[in-house]
């Protein structure tokens, strides 16, 4: 929905007056004044800097390994000097955010250049797991906009966990330990990216890192409870399902902590999301049942559960998104389980009589309830 | 400067310094290590080449390859990659395809158990020599104007 009729049907409601519409209106013509002249700013040196790459890219075999070095070592100590020059200029801010962006690009390509002027013959992942720990003080001391935290905030959930599992898989050949590797990681790499970003510390001196870990760290923890499901399709045994058990004793004890930490609603209903799905990861390891239902239900129960906690918190498009989900996995069971199209249709119109139904009896428990705490 | 400021700038110069001493002990090491050759053996017969760098296996027990006393046969590597020019990469795809018993020969150092290749050699030249010669002898021969079928 554009402003313009945002703004409309909260004129219409009474919620704002018409003046103050209009004026609305008038800062935000203003204030995309500039969008045009500085877009074609930026794609002219977009334009610019990648004519200079391919430049030197066509005559790179052409260039003494010394003079490639030299040169991209001067640029990157250069932006460094940037970076830290503008550290504390309100004005330099955008300035400062290009230089760090292409400070922490130019890192990667640097190790990049090293591996092949040298024929160090590493792997891409060797010089990702260099690159990602060494600019991580950088990136959490100066990183201010919302575009570097998000990328650094994505790289942290999905790199770690990735780099933990193939470090252990590269490491071991015990099936036992992989699968408690894969499990904790699945825990608590988002457990503990939401516990960085609730830090009160981060929160207030790095506001959008710390959202970004936060939200990040509760989809990943959300996305993994889900796809903890698939495991109900072809797994009969676990090695240690007692470290399962143990896993989830963790996670009901990092609930309690985290709570009493963070006493605010929102923070504990979020918590509750995170632990939630944390014990949904260690269900198909504690009983693990090969059964296309109870992967069914897995995937929905933890919709329902996580789609009513975020009922509690108003946060409509989330609800929205667990109602999807719950209705594209309903036709998912009836496809997987009955295949023809007669008994999917019975099946479809069951499931929604269910729904409907639970929908009901949710509403009618909440007025008992209201009424008895009113 | 307060420990703050010392703190942050630790934490912008880490990248550069790190990768600075980095750069400056992989050229001691360039330069001070000594050389072994070892052959080479195809990583994978259909792709030996890949784009910008050639993938190989160490040949330890070919009869011409040197390894170091010090470290054991399990813990040399096995394999190895050769980063080459865009052309050079497809050319020596090619060389590969059309030579029969191409000998290629690395010579590397250590950096503990870990093998840098210094230089590589096909059948006893210089790869970029190899790789001219082979490029000269693909030109298609000179034709005189006027002469029929010269497409000048």
């Amino acid at each position: 929905m554009s402003i313009g009729t945002k703004l409309q049907k909260w004129t219409r409601a009474g919620l704002i007056t018409a003046d103050q519409q209009a004026r609305i209106l008038e800062y935000e013509k203003i204030s995309a004044g500039n969008r045009w002249r500085l877009g074609l700013a930026g794609a002219g040196l977009i334009s610019i800097l990648l004519g200079i790459a391919l430049i030197v890219a066509a005559n790179w075999q052409d260039i003494p390994w010394q003079a490639k070095l030299a040169v991209h070592f001067i640029v990157n100590a250069t932006l460094t000097f940037l970076v830290f020059r503008w550290w504390h200029e309100p004005a330099r801010d955008h300035h400062r955010e290009i230089a760090l962006g292409a400070l922490w690009g130019l890192t990667l390509t640097f190790i990049a250049l090293m591996g092949q002027t040298f024929q160090l013959g590493g792997q891409a992942y060797e010089a990702l797991r260099l690159w990602f720990w060494l600019t991580t003080p950088m990136i959490l001391l100066f990183a201010q906009s919302r575009g570097i935290a998000r990328l650094w905030a994505v790289a942290f959930v999905f790199y770690v966990p990735y780099d933990i599992i193939s470090w252990t898989l590269d490491n071991t050949i015990n099936p036992a330990a992989e699968q408690t590797v894969v499990l904790a990681t699945a825990i608590l790499v988002p457990l503990g990216a939401w516990a960085i970003g609730a830090v009160p510390r981060l929160a207030v001196n790095r506001p959008t890192i710390a959202r970004m870990l936060r939200r990040l760290g509760m989809l990943l923890a959300f996305a993994t409870g889900l796809a903890a499901g698939v495991g109900y399709y072809g797994r009969t045994s676990f090695e240690v399902p007692m470290i399962a058990v143990l896993m989830a004793g963790i996670v009901i004890l990092a609930r309690q902590v985290l709570r009493k930490w963070h006493p605010g609603s929102d923070d504990r209903s979020n918590i509750d999301i995170l632990c939630l799905s944390a014990l949904f990861v260690c269900l198909p390891f504690i009983a693990p049942i090969k059964s296309d239902v109870v992967a069914a239900v897995h995937f929905i129960a933890l919709c329902l559960l996580a789609g009513a906690l975020f009922q509690q918190q108003g946060r409509s498009n989330l609800v929205s998104l667990m109602i999807s989900l719950v209705t594209l996995r309903l036709f998912v069971v009836f496809i997987e389980l009955f295949g023809t199209m007669m008994m999917s249709g019975f099946g479809l119109i069951a499931a929604g009589l269910i729904l409907m139904g639970l929908v009901r009896m949710g509403k009618h428990l909440d007025k008992i309830l209201k009424a008895r705490l009113g | 400067m307060t420990r703050t400021r010392i703190l942050y700038l630790a934490a912008l110069l880490l990248p550069l310094l790190f990768l600075g001493l980095q750069c400056a002990y992989l050229f001691y090491v360039r330069t001070t290590a000594p050389v072994y050759s070892v052959v080479l053996k195809a990583y994978d017969p259909r792709d030996y080449v890949y784009g910008r760098f050639m993938q190989y296996r160490y040949d330890w027990d070919h009869a011409e390859s040197q390894k170091p006393a010090n470290i054991e046969k399990h813990d040399l590597p096995e394999t190895g990659r050769f980063y080459l020019p865009e052309h050079a990469a497809l050319d020596l795809q090619d060389m590969l395809r059309e030579q029969e018993k191409t000998k290629f020969v690395a010579y590397v150092s250590f950096m503990g158990k870990k093998a840098i290749i210094r230089d590589l050699h096909v059948d006893g030249k210089k790869w970029q020599d190899a790789w001219t010669e082979w490029r000269n002898r693909q030109a298609p021969p000179p034709c005189a104007a006027g002469t029929p079928g010269c497409a000048h």
